[in-house]
């Protein structure tokens, strides 16, 4: 059983996985026949349009067989995973949420442990810097008004790719590097804590206080102000006539 | 027996997969709608449902909260975006994320693809970093880029138009399933193709990876995140028999780094798999769930609310059901019959309506909306003074007409075509651009920033449906000199292609 359950999971891995292949490359190509220069009577004039319900159709019958064995397998799958036994998952503990709870119980770290902690924290402040950095650069771009100028869309959001997007890339980039770090860095020190005797129970915890359901009420206040706010400055009028007319570009047609 | 029974209690749907169906069905109502291929137009559409659902969906009966954030943004330059801050505070301080948990139908599409029998990408700590990348998405597509727009006039919702995949699946896909709409897939290019690929693949990645969308793309998880610390409703640890153990993070398939912070989604499956029964559900102080072990004393109290509460539910359900597919009272008109209720001046009311000049469009073609029929006559208050007649200003010319609305974004973005078409073909054609008959408080002061020379005309109510319109925009129509339609199209339009649809005709 365990066997096949493993058979049926790859292949249906493969399955969707060229399911979703095809799909994204009909697209495409719909895209590229319709955009191809014996499709244009004159410069921005189309014969055919790009799209039709009988080019649709036509691709997605060719992908028949590809649904088929995509959804025989996942229902075989599926019949397979209920007749056995349901495999339970294991609890994924990263360390550093383990050595949160390690450190409630201790009140004082050794000398190693809090080199290590202190190397952490420098490997997350150079990982925040270089985020700090580029935020700046990503704002250099997005509180330019000029990049936001005219009504070329397909070219703004190109540019914004181009110019932000790397940004945020090498940011997140450098947090993942920080964070890798940070477990390895949290596994040594766990090591480290295992070697102390347990010296204290839990911190007693706090009673909550009424500042938080103040706070409730004082959101709630603010929120029925806005609404009523809203209605009556035609903000509720225009949630209506944007939803029950179809704003074409706004949901992909075009 | 006692297996069988076993089996099917634990594969029956849990109680939060039937909220998660519940609230998806509730959201999309109009069955009808997908039988007909049209969305719902009625009153109920300007409350915002808390999940993301698009109301283009043909189901819909509610707003889509981020859309409407975004259009509100967008027209932030007419109005300050009151109504729809004010729901998405009261839905973040009661729900918060626990509407990711149960009430979104994205989340349910997305769990239901996951349960597909495939090796499964777990959380890990670039997860944990990518789960950030939400935030910078609403920051630039939801707040950054309409904000920038709304100050040149232009209302671009940049995260409908670029990447939500709800309005791909339950919008553009809803829509374009159905046969009567077969006419839009004339307008699909490069958006749809782009659009497409990345439902695609934020679908196929939801199979392998938990609620990938909302863990690493969804603006409106980011938003209901931010009030993780105080909303009302959702999972709560309490502090004093809490052992730090970390199983609940354990069990956790979201990047939660403890329970109840910004990314968790309150679907309380940690509640189990707490050692010492800290973790509850709760509303303020009334505590919802707790440990299946802890519900033992009380399970006959509470399958007894339970079964009220699923029974209220029903009953709403099966109500608004009924409500929403109800058959219509009247048949929807057929185009001749717009038509001659248009054309009627004593039938057409608007602000400025005045009486249309008698027709004297050739009689010989039925009068319609359809290409080779004759355009329905009729009469449109013009801004800055005096109306527009079809028989009076436009027989003898080319007439092109184009539907349009400031808060439509294509809409604006062609209006210059239509402006560089009259330029250059001066009288030789007549261009009318007719706004719609909703919203129109703003147009004044919108045409005042632009130097257009053709005129702009108000729908009196009805124009559009008249010419075979609905609920789309924008609309564009070609006449010939005698009035006979050529070409009627609903979605943008390029410069190149209204020339070569006027030209031939003057060339006649």
């Amino acid at each position: 059983m365990t066997a096949l359950r493993k058979i049926l999971k790859i292949l249906l891995t493969v399955g969707i996985l060229a399911l979703c292949a095809a799909l994204c490359f009909q697209a495409a190509d719909i895209y590229r026949v319709g955009n191809a220069p014996e499709n244009f009577s004159a410069p921005g004039v189309r014969i055919e349009p790009v799209y039709s319900r009988q080019i649709a159709g036509d691709r997605l019958t060719a992908l028949l067989p590809l649904f088929w064995t995509a959804g025989i397998l996942a229902a075989a799958g599926l019949i397979v995973e209920a007749a056995g036994k349901p495999e339970k998952g294991r609890a994924l503990r990263f360390p550093e949420d383990v050595l949160r709870g390690m450190k409630s119980r201790i009140s004082e770290l050794p000398g190693e442990a809090q080199r290590e902690e202190r190397r952490r924290k420098a490997v997350y402040l150079a990982a925040l810097a270089v985020s700090a950095v580029c935020l700046i650069l990503s704002l250099w771009f997005l509180l330019d008004g000029r990049n936001f100028a005219g009504t070329d869309l397909e070219h703004t959001v190109g540019q914004l790719l181009l110019r932000v997007g790397p940004w945020v890339a090498l940011s997140l980039a450098a947090w993942s590097a920080a964070v890798v770090y940070g477990g390895r860095s949290a596994e040594r020190e766990i090591a480290l804590l295992k070697t102390l005797p347990r010296e204290k129970e839990a911190p007693p915890a706090k009673e909550p206080g009424r500042g938080r359901t103040y706070l409730r009420l004082a959101l709630y206040a603010l929120g029925i102000v806005l609404v009523a706010a809203g209605a009556a400055n035609g903000g509720l009028r225009d949630v209506l006539v944007k939803a029950i007319n179809i704003c074409t570009e706004c949901i992909g047609l075009g | 027996m006692v297996k069988m029974k076993n089996w099917i209690q634990t594969h029956l749907p849990t109680r939060r997969r039937l909220i998660q169906l519940y609230a998806a069905l509730l959201y999309n109502a109009q069955l009808k709608g997908y039988v007909t291929g049209q969305i719902y137009t009625g009153g109920s559409k300007a409350l915002c449902v808390p999940g993301l659902n698009c109301y283009s969906c043909p189901g819909a009966v509610g707003a889509c909260p981020l859309g409407a954030l975004q259009n509100a943004l967008a027209s932030s330059g007419n109005r300050a975006p009151y109504y729809v801050l004010g729901i998405l505070l009261l839905f973040g301080i009661t729900l918060g994320r626990t509407i990711c948990g149960y009430l979104c139908p994205m989340g349910l599409i997305q769990e239901l693809l996951h349960k597909l029998p495939t090796p499964k990408l777990k959380k890990n700590r670039v997860t944990r970093v990518l789960s950030y990348l939400k935030y910078v998405i609403l920051a630039v597509f939801v707040v950054a880029i309409p904000l920038w727009y709304a100050l040149q006039k232009f209302p671009v919702p940049a995260f409908c138009k670029y990447i939500c995949p709800a309005g791909t699946f339950e919008g553009a896909i809803g829509l374009l399933a159905n046969p009567a709409n077969e006419a839009t897939f004339s307008m699909l290019n490069i958006l749809f193709t782009r659009k497409f690929i990345i439902m695609v693949l934020i679908f196929g990645a939801s199979v392998f990876i938990f609620r990938a969308f909302c863990r690493f793309l969804c603006p409106l998880g980011a938003i209901y995140g931010l009030f993780s610390k105080i909303n009302l409703v959702g999972v709560k640890v309490e502090e004093s028999k809490c052992t730090h153990c970390g199983l609940c993070t354990g069990h956790c398939q979201m990047d939660i780094r403890h329970v109840g912070d910004h990314e968790c989604i309150h679907c309380g499956g940690c509640i189990d798999a707490c050692p010492t029964g800290a973790i509850t559900f709760r509303a303020g102080n009334i505590t919802l769930r707790r440990r299946e072990v802890e519900e033992a004393p009380r399970k006959k109290t509470l399958t007894r609310y339970r079964t009220i509460a699923g029974a209220v539910a029903l009953a709403v359900l099966v109500g608004l059901l009924v409500y929403f597919n109800a058959p219509e009272t009247q048949a929807s008109p057929t185009p001749t019959e717009t038509t001659a209720q248009t054309a009627s001046p004593t039938e057409t009311a608007g602000p400025a309506q005045t009486t249309s000049e008698p027709t004297v469009l050739p009689e010989t073609l039925p009068t319609g909306s359809e290409v080779g029929m004759l355009a329905p006559d009729f009469t449109a208050p013009l801004y800055g003074g005096g109306t527009f007649t079809l028989s009076r200003d436009g027989l003898g010319k080319v007439t092109v007409i184009n539907f349009w609305a400031t808060w439509c974004t294509p809409c604006v973005a062609e209006l210059p075509h239509f402006d560089r078409l009259a330029q250059a073909y001066g009288d030789q054609i007549q261009v009318l651009a007719i706004h719609s008959e909703l919203i129109t408080d703003d147009v004044d002061a919108y045409l005042a920033g632009f130097d257009y020379s053709i005129p702009f005309a108000q729908d009196p109510g009805g124009l559009i449906e008249s010419f075979g319109g609905s609920t789309m925009l924008p609309q564009t129509v070609v006449l010939d000199e005698n009035g006979v339609i050529v070409y009627n199209q609903v979605g943008s339009v390029t410069y190149e292609v209204l020339e070569s649809l006027v030209a031939p005709l003057l060339e006649d």
